[in-house]
């Protein structure tokens, strides 16, 4: 039995080494997917977003404003606009993301004790920098209108203490629990790379059963092995459980450890979670590829999933709010699991017992090939390929 | 010369046929525009979180505390579930999912607000999903502005001032442009269907080229002009993918809502040369394609750092050149910018002229690529 574990096994890493399609499917893409993802988002958060100003007053008091704007750290005033007009223009042609427009006479009216309207726009259809600077530029604003406020209240006899807590009487504050940057990529990064892992896992499992049938060589495959699936399928898929539990492994340790994404759970919990999410993922490949047969087929539905499993597995848009039943797909991919376990082990480092069910669901994972053995061991005794 | 156009037909015949014959191909280039589509408005285009679980820990037990619980709870994007008499049991609640934040009220809260001083709420939240934490501090400070302004109107006219009215004002009004309900589909789903359009084509043409070496097509279009086969191959593509571009461009962002404000004539326009582009870089990736299933590996992963290139999700202004070049050789850097600008921002074709040219310019680079690894392709094929 040993012997064809080993004559199986030999065999597999001599078509592993003699195809670049793994080096790149297992190595190469999912490290640069990596490198990639963090190091595009490195800064953590977008700070000096462009800003379009519309001045139409131009005093001392508006060229404050102004210096109180260009101060926060979201907002950088690249363009100075006579009207919102021009402004928008830079917008549309994606120069400025957002625009803050101070009416004119704006000195003459807090002079006279007249209300007055200051806007400020935002290009929302750009997520990210579009909300920054909403918080950049309201702040500015609410500001602005603290320090009016302030001036009158002086004149009617209160004391500045008084006057600062009048203007604020209820004093917010948050306290962003393991992410007080929000920084992007502690958020993205760690979901999006293991989710580009999981595809891979999907595609090269397939990959490399099912090419035995394209290529005719099932029935070798299960003489090497004894004629028995399991050790076929045993010694086929180790070498890639090694080389992908690697990768995952050093993706984590190069996140967790080199560019010291918060890690406040144990290591030997997290580095687990990994071992089992790269076996499920082969587990679910294994199924796909008992299912279809067909080398062109089962890749095309592993792509499908694979691709779909960066929506559905809710890393940025929670499942309980999504349309119809589309959520409970979530369940069926490991992603979501790992993406739970990350969570609560990694991130918010909980104890092992809030995450029992998510190990539990990549344990259960494991038990989806036993459904098809028998479907793929008569598929590869008795090979039909359909080009 | 007619000739030449004999040639373009004869090849565009013989494509089409060899597509349309091929199960495994017609997958991507039917079935997938159709329907990733509605399963990513599925998941969406519900846009916006709204009662996100909160719990309280209200040390204060007061009027005022109280009145703040009441307007979190009554906020369109918070929900308060339950009330927790410490820090230890409201943490218990996160770690169970059962909340996603905790509100913290200090005790002296009612006391301090009393005395003309400032009472203390702090939120602390999960970080895992950030539209949550959004979520809950837009509500929080709603809710807490809110109170502030309550407390602002009887203490003013305790210090003084003369009635309750308030002093002069400088109001600030906040406009939200090109995705006015702050919306997560209205930001992602205009730029994802340009990116399925590409990504789709790429396959399709990629797996035909991995067809066309394994299954010894390649013989059939040497009797053919280079340029007849470039053209021919171009005309197929774009004749099987009118439909598509049309439901995509035009069909999708009407039946789901998606900002359509731009003008029709300059999205054909923009089709044009981004079509073009991505069929001749679909060509050029031909050649190196030796087996059609490896076009799954080499073409599918590629999709979620184009979305990130793209400078959709990720702003441009932030990235290195480097990485603005890496962008800037995939047709759909261009193309999602400008289609998501001239839909959602009303930009015309002027306001999108650079895009539009960097598309053209891909049209060219991508047409001499091709040309180069067809010939190379033509003198090595045995």
């Amino acid at each position: 039995m040993f012997k064809c574990f080993k004559n199986t096994l030999k065999r597999e890493i001599k078509l592993l080494c003699s195809r670049k399609l793994y080096l790149f499917g297992m190595l190469l893409i999912p490290l640069s997917v990596l490198f990639l993802l963090t190091s595009l988002m490195k800064s953590g958060i977008p700070q000096h977003i462009p800003t379009a100003l519309v001045d139409m007053d131009n005093t001392v008091q508006t060229r404050d404003i102004i210096r109180l704007l260009d101060s926060s750290p979201e907002v950088d005033i690249v363009e100075k606009k006579n009207s919102y007009a021009e402004a928008l223009d830079l917008m549309k042609q994606g120069k400025v993301y957002g625009i803050f427009v101070i009416p004119p006479s704006f000195t003459k009216d807090v002079a006279a004790g007249r209300d007055i309207q200051i806007s400020y726009y935002t290009n929302n259809t750009f997520y990210i920098p579009g909300s920054l600077l909403f918080k950049g530029l309201k702040t500015t604003a609410k500001l602005t209108s603290a320090a009016t406020v302030k001036t009158y209240l002086i004149e009617v006899g209160a004391s500045k203490q008084q006057v600062q807590n009048l203007l604020q009487p209820v004093n917010f504050q948050t306290v962003e629990l393991n992410n007080p940057w929000t920084h992007y990529s502690v958020y993205l990064s760690t979901s999006f790379v293991p989710c580009a892992l999981a595809l891979l896992i999907f595609l090269c499992t397939c990959y490399s059963i099912c090419s035995e049938e394209k290529r005719g060589t099932s029935r070798e495959w299960l003489v090497s092995s004894g004629d028995s699936i399991v050790m076929a399928l045993t010694a086929k898929l180790l070498p890639q459980t090694i080389v992908f539990t690697a990768v995952g492994v050093f993706s984590q340790a190069y996140m967790f450890s080199f560019l010291n994404y918060p890690l406040n759970g144990s290591v030997f919990n997290i580095v687990l979670a990994m071992i089992l999410f790269v076996l499920a993922n082969q587990a679910m490949g294994i199924l796909v590829s008992g299912v279809i047969p067909n080398l062109r087929f089962s890749l095309s539905i592993c792509s499908l999933i694979g691709m779909l499993s960066f929506s559905i597995g809710a890393f940025s848009f929670p499942m309980e709010y999504m349309y119809g039943s589309i959520g409970i797909f979530s369940y069926i991919i490991p992603s979501r699991y790992y993406f739970l376990i990350y969570v609560d082990q990694a991130f918010n480092g909980l104890p092992m017992y809030y995450s029992r069910f998510y190990y539990m669901a990549l344990l259960v994972f494991l038990l989806l090939p036993l459904f098809v053995l028998k479907r793929l061991y008569k598929a590869h005794k008795n090979p039909v390929y359909v080009p | 010369m007619k000739s030449f156009f004999q040639d373009i037909y004869a090849v565009w015949r013989r494509e089409s046929r060899n597509v349309i014959a091929d199960k495994g191909v017609m997958i991507f280039l039917f079935f997938v525009p159709l329907f990733y589509p509605i399963v990513y408005a599925l998941i969406y285009n519900p846009e916006l979180v709204r009662d996100v679980p909160v719990v309280v820990v209200d040390n204060s037990r007061s009027t005022k505390s109280r009145s703040l619980a009441r307007k979190i709870d009554a906020s369109e994007s918070a929900k308060v579930v339950g009330y927790a008499s410490n820090m230890e049991e409201a943490r218990e609640c996160m770690a169970e999912k059962e909340s996603y934040g905790i509100v913290l009220i200090e005790s002296d809260f009612d006391k301090e607000i009393g005395r003309g001083e400032r009472g203390d709420v702090t939120l602390f939240c999960d970080m895992s999903l950030l539209i949550r934490y959004k979520a809950l501090l837009t509500a929080l400070t709603e809710a807490t502005f809110d109170l502030g302004s309550d407390i602002q109107v009887e203490s003013i006219s305790s210090v003084g001032a003369n009635g309750p009215s308030l002093p002069p004002t400088i109001d600030s009004t906040y406009y939200p442009l090109g995705n006015p309900e702050q919306g997560f589909a209205t930001f992602l789903l205009p730029g994802i269907l340009v990116l399925v359009m590409q990504q789709t084509l790429l396959l399709t043409i990629g797996m035909m080229g991995g067809a066309r070496s394994e299954r010894r097509l390649r013989f059939q279009d040497k009797e053919r002009g280079i340029f007849a086969e470039i053209f021919g191959k171009i005309l197929t593509y774009v004749f099987l993918y009118v439909a598509q571009l049309v439901y995509l461009f035009f069909l999708v962002p009407m039946i789901f809502r998606y900002p359509q404000i731009g003008a029709v004539s300059d999205i054909i326009l923009l089709s044009l040369p981004f079509a073009l582009s991505v069929i001749l870089l679909g060509l050029t990736l031909q050649t190196f394609i030796k087996e059609r299933e490896s076009t799954f590996v080499f073409i599918v992963f590629t999709s979620i750092l184009l979305l990130f290139l793209s400078g959709i999700s990720w702003p441009l202004f932030e990235m290195s050149s480097f990485y603005k070049f890496l962008g800037g050789l995939f047709p759909s850097t261009w193309a999602m910018q400008a289609f998501v600008r001239i839909n959602a921002n009303a930009a015309d074709l002027t306001e999108v002229g650079f895009e539009y040219k960097m598309l053209w310019l891909c049209t060219l680079l991508y047409f001499a690529t091709t040309y180069i690894t067809m010939r190379y392709r033509r003198a090595h094929d045995k």
